[in-house]
C-alpha cells in the first residue's frame, strides 16, 4: 500500500484530506516542518503533499518551498503543492524545483485524488523505465542561450545519476556510460563532483 | 569752522533722511508682518481642510491676494488625482515645475507688481505654498501606501485562513457523500470532534480580524471560562512545551478569551520555530472580582517591545501585526488590562481582567480537548 504524507498546519482541513485519502491510501500526517523530516527519516514515504504556508511563516511560502527542496534533494518523492499560496513566483520555483503538480486551494478532493493517482503512475512508469536502463533525468535550461549549456546540463545530469547509484564507482560508471574511465575523470574535474556530494544527495 | 557750517546746514538734510528711512523700515515691516500673517493663515487653512489639497486650494486664491499676488494657477497630479486650474494669459508670471515618479506639480502665480522690493514678500508666499502642496501630496502618499500595504497583508491573512475554510467544508462535502460503514462513520466523527476547537479558533480569527475597529455591544452566549484549563488547550493546540498553573474563571463569551490568549501564546509558538527548546510558563490568580494571568517564556529579550501593541506593527516578514493589537483591545474593552515587559526571566505578558457577573444564560465550563 503506498503511504502518502500529508504536510498540513490546518487541523481540521488536514483530518477531511486524511479521510478521504485514508480509503485507499495509508496516510501520515505531519503539521510542520520539523515533523516531517522526522517522518520521513523514520517511515518509508512513497508520496508527499505539501502545504507550503508552513509555520512559523504561515502566509508566504519559505518554509514549504525548504521542504520541498529537502525531499526533491533527499527522498526524490513525488510531491504535491496543496496551498494557498496564489503567488506566481510560488508556483515557479516549486515546479522549477521538481513539484509533481501544484494546486492551489480551495481545489476539489477528486482533482486532489486525480493528481495523487498520476503521480504514483508518473512514479511506477518511470520505475520501470528505469529496470529497463532508461533513466528519466529532468533539468532546466534557457533555451535562448543555445545548445552548449543544454547539452553540459544534460552531460552533468546524467553522470551525476550514474555515480550516484553506482556510488561514486569509476569503473562501474565508466562501463555503464559506455565512456573510458579518462574521460570519465576529465568529467568529473569538469563539473566539480566530489564523492561527499554523491553521499549528501541519495 | 567749516565742518560746523556744513553740519548746521546739514541738520534738516538728517532729520528728513532719518525719518523716510524710519517710514520705510516701518513699511516694510508691515509688509513683512502681513506676509507672515498670509503663511500662518495658510498653514491654518490647510490643517482645517485636513491636509487636503483638494479642498485647501480652493481657499488659498483669497488668501495670498493681500501678499502681492492676484491669481494662483496650477496642475497637480498624484496617484489617481489631477487638481487643475489654468492661468490667465498674463505675461508677468512666476512659475516652478516639479516632477516624481508618484507625482508631479506645476504651480504658478500672477503678481500684482513683480518688480522692486515686492518680490521678496510674494517668493515667500510662493515657497510657502509649494511647500505645503509637496507636504500634503507626500503625506497622501505615504498614507495611501501604508493603508493598501496593511490591506494587502488583511487581504493575504485572511485568504490563508478562508481558503482553509473553504477546503475544509469541501473535503467535508466529498467525505460525507462516500461514508460507507460503521466503522468509517465513527472514524469520521472522531475526525470531525478533533476538528472542532481548531475550527473555532480560524473561524473566531476570521471574524475578530474583520471586525477590527468596529465597535459593538455584544450580549448573550457569556459562560464561566476557565482560563487555566484554556491556556493549556492553546499550548497543546501549537505544539509549545508549556505548563498553565492557578485558577481563575471569568464569565464572557468564550471566543473573546480564545482571541486574547491565542494571539499571546501564537506569538510564543512563532518564536520557539527560531529558538528550539523554549519553555512557557502561565500563572493564573484569582482576586477579588478580577483575574490576573501572567504568561512567560524563556526565550530571548524582544527588541521595541513597547510597540508589540501597535496596530500593523511586525518584526516577522509573514506577520500581519494585529493579533496583539487585537487582543489588547478585546481585554480593555472587557474592562481589564494587558502589559508586555522583558524580564529576568523571559518576555512576560501580564493580562488582568474583571471577573464579570454571572448570568441566567451562562453555561458551566465546558472540558474541551485540543489536539494538533
Amino acid at each position: 500500500m503506498e503511504t502518502i504524507l500529508l504536510i498540513e498546519d490546518d487541523v481540521a482541513l488536514r483530518a477531511q484530506v486524511r479521510f478521504a485519502l485514508e480509503e485507499r491510501f495509508e496516510v501520515k500526517e505531519a503539521a510542520n516542518v520539523q515533523k516531517a523530516v522526522h517522518i520521513l527519516n523514520s517511515e518509508r514515504i512513497t508520496l508527499a503533499i505539501l502545504d507550503l504556508g508552513l509555520p512559523p511563516h504561515e502566509n508566504t511560502p519559505q518554509e514549504g518551498l525548504r521542504l520541498l527542496h529537502y525531499i526533491l534533494e533527499n527522498f526524490g518523492l513525488k510531491v504535491i503543492i496543496f496551498t494557498g499560496q496564489k503567488t506566481e513566483s510560488a508556483a515557479l520555483e516549486s515546479i522549477k524545483s521538481g513539484a509533481f503538480d501544484y494546486l492551489v486551494k480551495p481545489v476539489s478532493i477528486e482533482q486532489l485524488m486525480f493528481s495523487v493517482d498520476r503521480a504514483i503512475l508518473f512514479r511506477d512508469t518511470e520505475e520501470k523505465l528505469s529496470r529497463q536502463g532508461t533513466a528519466r533525468i529532468s533539468f532546466g535550461v534557457e533555451v535562448g542561450k543555445g545548445l552548449q549549456p543544454a547539452r553540459d546540463e544534460a552531460e552533468k545530469n546524467i553522470i551525476f545519476k550514474v555515480l550516484k547509484d553506482t556510488n561514486f564507482n569509476v569503473y562501474k560508471s565508466a562501463k555503464l556510460l559506455g565512456v573510458k574511465r579518462e574521460s570519465l575523470y576529465y568529467f568529473i574535474k569538469k563539473f566539480g563532483f566530489k564523492r561527499e556530494d554523491i553521499d549528501d544527495n541519495p | 569752522m567749516i565742518t560746523l557750517k556744513l553740519l548746521q546746514s546739514m541738520y534738516l538734510f538728517v532729520i528728513v533722511a532719518g525719518a523716510v528711512a524710519l517710514v520705510i523700515l516701518f513699511y516694510l515691516r508691515y509688509l513683512t508682518n502681513r506676509a507672515f500673517k498670509v503663511q500662518l493663515r495658510m498653514v491654518d487653512a490647510n490643517k482645517a481642510c485636513n491636509y487636503d489639497i483638494a479642498l485647501f486650494l480652493p481657499r488659498v486664491n483669497d488668501l495670498v491676494k493681500v501678499a502681492e499676488i492676484q491669481e494662483i494657477f496650477y496642475e497637480i497630479s498624484y496617484g489617481e488625482s489631477t487638481l487643475s486650474k489654468p492661468g490667465s494669459e498674463k505675461r508677468r508670471t512666476i512659475t516652478r515645475k516639479i516632477a516624481r515618479p508618484d507625482y508631479s506639480i506645476d504651480l504658478g502665480i500672477v503678481p500684482i507688481s513683480p518688480r522692486g522690493y515686492k518680490r521678496y514678500i510674494y517668493m515667500i508666499i510662493f515657497e510657502t505654498l509649494f511647500l505645503l502642496i509637496e507636504m500634503d501630496i507626500l503625506m497622501k502618499i505615504k498614507v495611501a501606501n501604508e493603508a493598501l500595504l496593511n490591506f494587502s497583508k488583511l487581504q493575504t491573512f485572511l485568504l490563508h485562513d478562508v481558503k482553509n475554510v473553504t477546503q475544509f467544508i469541501k473535503g467535508f462535502i466529498y467525505n460525507i457523500e462516500r461514508i460507507s460503514g460503521p466503522e468509517r462513520e465513527h472514524r469520521f466523527i472522531e475526525y470531525l470532534k478533533e476538528s472542532v476547537p481548531a475550527l473555532t479558533v480560524r473561524t473566531d480569527k476570521i471574524l475578530s480580524t474583520l471586525e477590527i475597529g468596529v465597535e459593538k455591544d455584544e450580549e448573550g452566549d457569556e459562560q464561566e471560562v476557565d482560563v487555566a484549563s484554556l491556556i493549556k488547550d492553546l499550548f497543546a493546540l501549537y505544539d509549545i512545551k508549556g505548563e498553565a498553573t492557578g485558577r481563575g474563571t471569568i464569565i464572557t463569551q468564550k471566543h473573546k478569551m480564545v482571541t486574547i490568549f491565542d494571539n499571546i501564546i501564537k506569538n510564543i509558538r512563532e518564536k520557539s520555530g527560531r529558538e528550539p527548546g523554549i519553555e512557557s510558563f502561565a500563572f493564573v490568580r484569582e482576586e477579588t472580582g478580577a483575574i490576573t494571568v501572567i504568561i512567560y517564556d524563556t526565550g530571548s529579550p524582544i527588541k521595541n517591545i513597547e510597540r508589540m501593541f501597535e496596530p500593523f506593527y511586525t518584526t516577522k516578514e509573514s506577520g500581519l501585526g494585529i493579533g496583539l493589537f487585537q487582543a489588547r483591545h478585546i481585554t480593555k474593552k472587557l474592562g481589564g488590562n494587558m502589559t508586555v515587559a522583558n524580564t529576568n526571566r523571559g518576555v512576560e505578558f501580564t493580562v488582568s481582567l474583571p471577573r464579570g457577573i454571572i448570568s441566567d444564560n451562562a453555561e458551566a465550563p465546558k472540558a474541551v480537548v485540543y489536539a494538533n
